[in-house]
């Protein structure tokens, strides 16, 4: 989708890192600093006069004064201007910088001109330009610079303004240093700003490079996600029509055919089911995938959600002679989040608990206040997971060997759907456990995801 | 006289399954393959109940059915039942109570369907 730009904008999406926020927050720091500046000629100049330095006192007062005034109606444009755009605040910078370097080669003037070494002040200014100022624009700035310095040199060499003597050393009527000082400076200011404006734009290019890999990986990765949502449904389809026939079969004539016949055909229908099951949370974890950190304002009582997925698994339980204990911690809060993935989320834990419980075993399952969220305990007492093992349990279709051994159910998504969905509310899941020792999830959910 | 079941749906497989399994519980069963033909066997032969699966040819084309169904004369009154692989998995889920005014359907059957559930929901819409 291309939408139009304005110019502005384009010029934005030109360069990153050029934009109005940016230049906005610049433009702060370049108040502050220019106060800094203020306060330090202040003491200068305070300094000069007490070593009794021969200098046009009264109009230096005036030029700080100039400058401090100037920042005073910068800092009130800045606090009272509402809305800004690119080139509002490109201009607005602008002005700052070209009143700035006025000011500095004033204030040169006014205290000794050349043979002051103040004019190394102006790189600064060039460097600042080169970074702000986008394509070879600092060159016009750095270019202004070079006229400024060098009509205040030769004007007072050539008598058509005045010296202010800082020493008594007259350096100002030497041509020869004159020369010297103005190539060494033409050099140093062009020669900055040559360095700085091409690191800046290889660095605008690569911010620009890396955000369209960005843009690329993410396109990539929603295709990728509704190809697995497409294929599992088309997967799905025949499946369905395998097990209804088989059922179908089983229903109107089972009691007709043989044994082994039968048996057959209810363990074919039995595999159609764990294979609709597979698809079922693949489709689940695409679904969790594609969707990611999406905000919702679905408001979620953790605690009715795990008793929930107590009560789903409470016919199993029972039959195996497994216990739940729930400690639900007063004041627990309510999260912001999709209630389905939450009930997702805590019914395959719940249902890992049981499925690789021993029989007779205990669940615990505490729900504590933290700081920001939700912290979910569930323990239990099953088979346990070892080292090795547990760094994978959250790959897609990774089932370790001992619980292959224990239970042949499971298709080794649901814990990487778990941990989706985790991750797509900005939570946290950790792991504890020791073959035989049982297994204890911790799930830390903050309270807003998408802040 | 027995009761007509109209089954919508375009897996012509999942078609004769639910057949034999509505015929062998005492029931006459139509089909059609697709959404428009459903439609118009509808209207010509007026089933006490009809079966719509959700995804057909297009994408939701079963919803499109359903309120053109809803939306005629002759055939408001006949109890829908619509089957649906899409379950929660995907995000849209379904509730008829919820969604009554928009979908005026009785009720959502996930796919697949065990033969005794489905008897037993058919049976129950058709007043057994």
């Amino acid at each position: 989708m291309k939408s139009k730009l304005s110019f502005s904008e384009s010029l934005g999406a030109q360069f990153t890192l050029l934009n109005a926020t940016m230049l906005n927050s610049r433009i702060l720091w370049s108040i502050r600093w220019r106060w800094v500046a203020n306060a330090g000629f202040f003491l200068l100049i305070l300094l000069a006069r007490s070593v009794d330095i021969l200098l046009d006192y009264e109009s230096v007062w005036l030029t700080l004064m100039v400058l401090a005034v100037s920042n005073l109606i910068y800092q009130a444009i800045y606090i009272f201007k509402k809305n800004y755009s690119l080139i509002g605040e490109l201009s607005f910078i602008s002005v700052h910088m070209l009143m700035d370097v006025l000011i500095l080669t004033w204030l040169i003037h006014l205290t000794g001109g050349v043979e002051n070494p103040l004019y190394f002040f102006y790189i600064f200014h060039v460097i600042i330009s080169s970074i702000i100022f986008p394509k070879n624009w600092p060159y016009l700035f750095t270019t202004f610079v070079f006229l400024l310095f060098n009509v205040l040199v030769w004007a007072e060499f050539y008598h058509f303004i005045g010296h202010n003597c800082l020493y008594e050393a007259r350096y100002h009527q030497n041509l020869y240093l004159n020369i010297l000082s103005v190539a060494v400076f033409t050099t140093a200011v062009f020669l900055t700003t040559h360095i700085c404006t091409s690191f800046m734009k290889l660095f605008r290019q690569s911010q620009r490079e890396v955000k369209q890999l960005n843009r690329l990986l993410m396109e990539k990765e929603s295709e990728k996600s509704s190809f697995y949502r497409y294929t599992s449904h088309e997967l799905k389809a025949p499946v369905v029509s395998i097990k209804t026939s088989i059922d179908a079969v089983l229903a109107s004539s089972g009691n007709g055919l043989p044994d082994q016949a039968r048996r057959l055909l209810k363990r074919a229908s039995a595999r159609a089911a764990q294979m609709l099951d597979m698809l079922k949370e693949l489709l689940e974890l695409s679904w969790e995938q594609s969707k990611g950190k999406q905000t919702t304002t679905d408001y979620v009582d953790v605690r009715e959600v795990l008793l929930q997925s107590v009560e789903m698994e409470r016919a199993v339980a029972d039959s195996r002679g497994i216990r739940f204990y729930t400690d639900f911690e007063k004041g627990v809060p309510g999260i912001t989040a999709d209630k389905n993935s939450l009930q997702k989320l805590f019914g395959n834990i719940v249902g890992n608990a049981v499925r690789y419980n021993r029989d007779g075993g205990t669940i615990h399952i505490r729900a504590e206040k933290k700081e920001n969220g939700v912290s979910v305990t569930v323990q239990d007492e099953g088979i346990g997971i070892a080292g090795d093992d547990l760094r994978k349990i959250f790959d897609p279709f990774y089932r370790s060997a001992a619980a292959k051994e224990f239970t042949d159910g499971g298709s080794g998504l649901g814990l990487s759907l778990v941990k989706q969905i985790v991750d797509n509310l900005g939570g946290r899941i950790e792991v504890d456990s020791a073959p035989g020792h049982g297994t204890t999830f911790t799930i830390f959910l903050p309270a807003e995801s998408n802040s | 006289m027995k009761k007509k079941v109209l089954i919508i749906d375009d897996d012509i497989d999942l078609v004769e399954a639910m057949r034999m399994t509505l015929e062998e519980a005492g029931l006459e069963v139509l089909d059609a393959q697709s959404g428009k033909k459903g439609e118009e066997r509808a209207l010509r032969e007026h089933p006490d109940l009809i079966l719509l699966d959700i995804m057909m040819g297009e994408q939701d084309e079963g919803f499109h059915v359903a309120y053109h169904l809803r939306n005629h004369k002759e055939t408001e009154d006949i109890p829908i039942i619509m089957l649906s692989a899409v379950g929660q998995e995907t995000g849209f889920s379904f509730d008829p109570e919820k969604d009554e005014a928009f979908l005026p359907v009785q009720e959502f059957i996930d796919k697949p369907v065990n033969p005794d559930h489905l008897v037993e929901k058919v049976k129950a819409h058709l007043g057994y």
